[in-house]
């Protein structure tokens, strides 16, 4: 039996390879402080909402945890864990940043946003299940600063690839 | 840039500056310090509760003869003691919460007492 396929479902395949590839190519570049890195494959779920909306947004970002973390290795580790709590958090912003105010926001906004989001959603598991210890609270400050300048470079990245504002009902 | 990206980016940069005044501000400084006591007891009782920010020189009778409590910089210490070996004055000088010295013969307990975590005195395997 041949699975059949839409033009969406081949859609999303696409932009989660991209995503993906973005994420192993990440894997690979040396960290200074455990959580901090670029980030990038944020730009491909932020074009993926504004190009098609949430729902595709959704299934490349879930994919590329997915996915990634099988080429990886990190499948059900730890971090996949905060991988997949950041994406889902990023996910969640993005959802309420659109409902809200998706009219009045870029590609840079939402990135931002995304970057985070994602980052305090994994905080918050990585305190909650794996250190909680109040020690790690010094390290947010850092992880959150790093988040807001990857944020605003991979948004500058998106909004060069996109410069228009969302179609006004994704 | 739009104006909600404008807005986005303010929020995001009072955020971070905002977790850098929670998180890396000094809190603990001053709370600790100013509640830290030296108690002394005597025969198991208590003979005296001091502060340790104001300097002083107690004198602790015990069936031994005096324990003098020295109180400076924050710390108090066993000055003298008529223990033969010493031991209450090599405890040394007390600074943190749970920090202790003891005068057996004398049966004097110096103890500093603080809302500090209370570090271990001994670890067995």
């Amino acid at each position: 039996m041949l699975l059949s396929t839409t033009r969406e479902d081949h859609l999303i395949a696409w932009l989660a390879a991209l995503a993906i590839a973005i994420h192993v190519l990440e894997a690979a570049l040396p960290s200074p402080i455990p959580g901090v890195k670029p980030g990038l494959a944020n730009v491909i779920t932020v074009l993926a909402l504004l190009l098609y909306g949430w729902r595709v947004a959704v299934w490349v970002s879930l994919l590329r945890v997915l996915a990634g973390s099988l080429l990886v290795g990190s499948f059900l580790s730890p971090t996949f864990l905060l991988s997949l709590t950041g994406a889902l958090a990023s996910l969640a912003a993005l959802g309420l940043a659109t409902a809200v105010a998706g009219r009045h926001l870029s590609a840079l906004g939402l990135c931002v946003l995304a970057a985070l989001a994602h980052m305090l959603g994994q905080f918050l598991v990585a305190y909650t299940l794996i250190i909680p210890h109040p020690a790690l609270l010094k390290l947010l400050p850092v992880l959150l600063t790093a988040a807001l300048l990857f944020g605003l470079a991979s948004g500058t990245i998106a909004r060069m690839m996109y410069p228009q504002r969302p179609p006004a009902a994704p | 840039m739009t104006r909600g990206d404008g807005l986005v980016v303010i929020c995001a940069c009072l955020l971070v500056g905002l977790s850098y005044v929670q998180f890396w501000g000094a809190p603990d400084d001053g709370t600790t310090t100013a509640t830290r006591e030296v108690r002394i007891l005597s025969g198991g009782t208590e003979f005296a509760r001091l502060p340790l920010d104001r300097d002083a020189l107690v004198e602790v009778p015990g069936p031994a003869g005096i324990t003098r409590v020295e109180i400076a910089d924050g710390a108090a210490r066993c000055a003298a003691s008529p223990g033969s070996q010493g031991i209450c004055q090599r405890a040394g000088w007390l600074r943190e919460a749970g920090d202790m010295a003891v005068s057996l013969p004398n049966r004097v307990l110096i103890e500093v007492l603080g809302e500090a975590e209370r570090s271990f005195d001994s670890v067995n395997y």
